[in-house]
């Protein structure tokens, strides 16, 4: 249960409260499916998880979208004044007491209003806690990024179709979006690339299914996984570091996840492997990597 | 930057690298985003751009601070991504450099009017193409379907919102709980079949090359609208014509508010979570907003410039018998306001 490693891993750091902006860490710890907007965002308080009571509390207008642990009573209303937001969150059960509050970003204002309004409070790295939280995929989460790898898939196959029937770079991308769509997932992870290379045309896609990841490029004509590509997927062995897979590689999960060079591949972990116009989503285990995205082409 | 008394300016947001530099970043969902972003290091001469793709770790908003030394004086940021940039940055004790963008991007050059026009009318287009195949035994997700297919052949870099078709019922009793105990609009897609006389409020939001486009108006499934659905439909007309009338330079977001209300028999025509009217520029909603909780202390020291731009968004509410939401763009003229697009109200009109 992912609301459970979050609270371990506050235990662990002795961090008393976090106050989350990015949205794969408080859909991560609470569940809850908000409207899904494209781009970076500046950091706003939009979920609280607070150690002493164990709750998690969301930014939400409605109770749609929240699931049923996350009762009506852990819900705060957003609000256009930032001081009236602030104002919310402190009132939430344990935040005003919180020594130790890990927050994902910040800015200048809500820097000076969350130090005006919990003037005790340590602010500490709330992302590296749910870093480490969501580092290792449980068999449920595997088996969510390997649906979101058969959208993947899908789209990408009616892309490459698009491909061989020789349609220009825009008509790809539409294709391959209005497939995606018509599989029922409706938000992309990014906007389909087209790269051509000569005679060469590569494709890369990405979905986000109930707002898990699994990203996907081929090119054609050429080898559905490089000899480059495969031999680094070979290397996602619980043990390796990220910067030996010879490959341009990051995590997958609620999206995108950002791994450090330095870190050691542990089984569970999922991450994103590219090489020579092919990428692959790869899931490390106690034995040989397996990749979660099939090979189409 | 002069009149703010700032001497070097850190762009981490995307929206504002954009709109500074005019670098657009791929249309990405946000971590994503984030993880490939490009921060903008502004002076009153220069601008370049820094890629610092491990910013949430301690090496990397340090390699970035070290790379701002050359540039000594006051400091303001937009946003920390991380808190290790903010740990990073403490000794420049930064200031916010929100109050600054706010003022530069709140009134758009001609060319920027002419991006987001163009912006509007692909977003159009595809909507046009997709209201024909709206018919009862269809999904919601088909319409995004249909939506993608056109948008970005039509040239679209990005869908910024995951596109809405809210079916909304006729009384607030049979709507999911909200705080304010109105609509819970906008609600995303489900998979949802529609029936034959669902009213949907779409909303659907393009980006085109960094610029931002603002969709929405009100579909009926299978059916025409009845005489009550135009009525409501006609009280959305009167208070948009309300609003342009009082639309001009010199006039305050809080006098759209009120012009609002006042066409409305004094009550507020607009979801109480939200405002009657947005700006709109490289961000989907931007600053000025005109009837939020921020109130009439806020909003009327907002005061309009020619070359501000505004979604106007009334929400005509008849509870027990549905309602009407439609969004116009406007721009504001030397004397007015001009509408930047004349799209129909199919199938209202």
């Amino acid at each position: 249960m992912s609301k459970e490693r979050v609270l371990a891993e506050m235990a662990r750091r002795g961090v008393d409260a976090l106050l989350l902006g990015r949205e794969g860490n408080a859909r991560y710890v609470s569940g809850a499916h908000r409207l899904f907007l494209a781009s970076e965002r500046a950091f706003a308080p939009g979920c609280a998880v607070v150690a002493e009571t164990g709750a998690v509390h969301v930014l939400s207008l409605t109770e749609f979208g929240m699931p049923e642990a996350i009762p009506r009573d852990n819900l705060y209303p957003p609000s256009w004044n930032p001081a009236t937001l602030v104002g919310r969150v402190a009132a939430i059960p344990g935040v005003r007491g919180a020594q130790r509050v890990g927050v994902d970003g910040l800015t200048p204002l809500f820097e000076a209003l969350l130090v005006a309004a919990l003037p005790n409070a340590e602010f500490v790295d709330g992302e590296a806690v749910m870093r480490e939280a969501r580092r290792i995929k449980s068999a449920e989460e595997v088996g969510q990024i390997r649906a979101a790898a058969e959208i993947a898939n899908a789209m990408l196959t009616a892309a490459l179709d698009a491909v061989g029937a020789g349609l220009d770079d825009g008509a790809i991308k539409a294709i391959a979006m209005q497939a995606m769509a018509a599989h029922g997932v409706t938000t992309a992870a990014f906007e389909p690339l087209v790269t051509r290379d000569g005679e060469r045309v590569t494709v890369a896609v990405g979905v986000l299914r109930d707002g898990w990841e699994a990203d996907l490029t081929r090119t054609v004509a050429g080898p559905v996984r490089p000899d480059e590509l495969l031999a680094a997927i070979a290397r996602c062995r619980a043990g390796a570091a990220v910067e030996d897979l010879g490959a341009d590689a990051h995590g997958v999960g609620l999206g995108y996840e950002v791994v450090s060079p330095g870190a050691v591949l542990e089984p569970g972990m999922v991450l994103s492997v590219g090489a020579r116009g092919a990428r692959d989503v790869v899931l490390v285990t106690n034995d040989e990597p397996e990749a979660l995205t099939p090979p189409t082409l | 930057m002069a009149a703010h008394g700032v001497d070097v300016v850190v762009l981490c947001g995307e929206n504002n690298v954009a709109y500074a530099t005019g670098h657009v970043a791929p249309s990405q969902e946000p971590a994503r985003a984030g993880a490939t972003r490009s921060v903008a290091v502004v002076t009153p001469t220069t601008e370049h751009l820094v890629k610092v793709p491990l910013i949430d770790f301690d090496d990397g908003a340090r390699e970035l601070v070290a790379s701002l030394a050359d540039y000594p004086g006051t400091l303001a940021i937009d946003e920390y991504p991380s808190i290790a940039l903010r740990m990073a940055l403490d000794r420049r004790s930064p200031d916010d450099a929100r109050p600054l963008l706010t003022t530069a991007k709140f009134v758009k050059t001609p060319a920027e009017v002419e991006a987001i026009r163009r912006a509007q009318r692909i977003n159009e287009m595809a909507m046009d193409d997709v209201l024909p195949m709206l018919r009862p035994g269809m999904r919601d997700t088909d319409l995004t379907a249909l939506f993608f297919r056109r948008v970005f052949e039509l040239g679209a870099t990005g869908s910024t919102v995951d596109p809405i078709w809210n079916v909304v019922p006729n009384s607030l009793r049979d709507a999911p709980f909200t705080f304010t105990g109105h609509l819970p609009f906008p609600l995303p897609s489900t998979g949802r079949l529609l029936d034959k006389g669902d009213v949907i409020f779409n909303d659907t939001g393009i980006d085109f090359n960094g610029w931002a486009s603002d969709y929405g108006r009100t579909w009926c499934v299978g059916v025409d609208p009845d005489a009550r659905q135009r009525s409501q439909f006609h009280r959305y007309l009167e208070i948009v014509d309300a609003c342009c009338d009082v639309i001009k330079p010199g006039a305050s977001a809080w006098d759209v508010a009120v012009a609002a209300r006042r066409a409305n028999d004094g009550d507020p025509p607009w979801l109480p979570h939200f405002y009657v009217a947005h700006g709109i520029g490289t961000e989907s909603a931007e600053l000025p907003f005109c009837g939020t909780d921020l109130g009439e202390e806020v909003e009327s020291q907002v005061v309009f410039e020619e070359g501000t731009v505004l979604v106007l968004e009334p929400v005509v509410w008849d509870d027990g018998h549905g309602g009407y939401r439609a969004e116009e763009v406007v721009v504001v003229t030397a004397d007015g306001c001009e509408l930047l697009t004349e799209y129909p109200h199919t199938p209202y009109e």
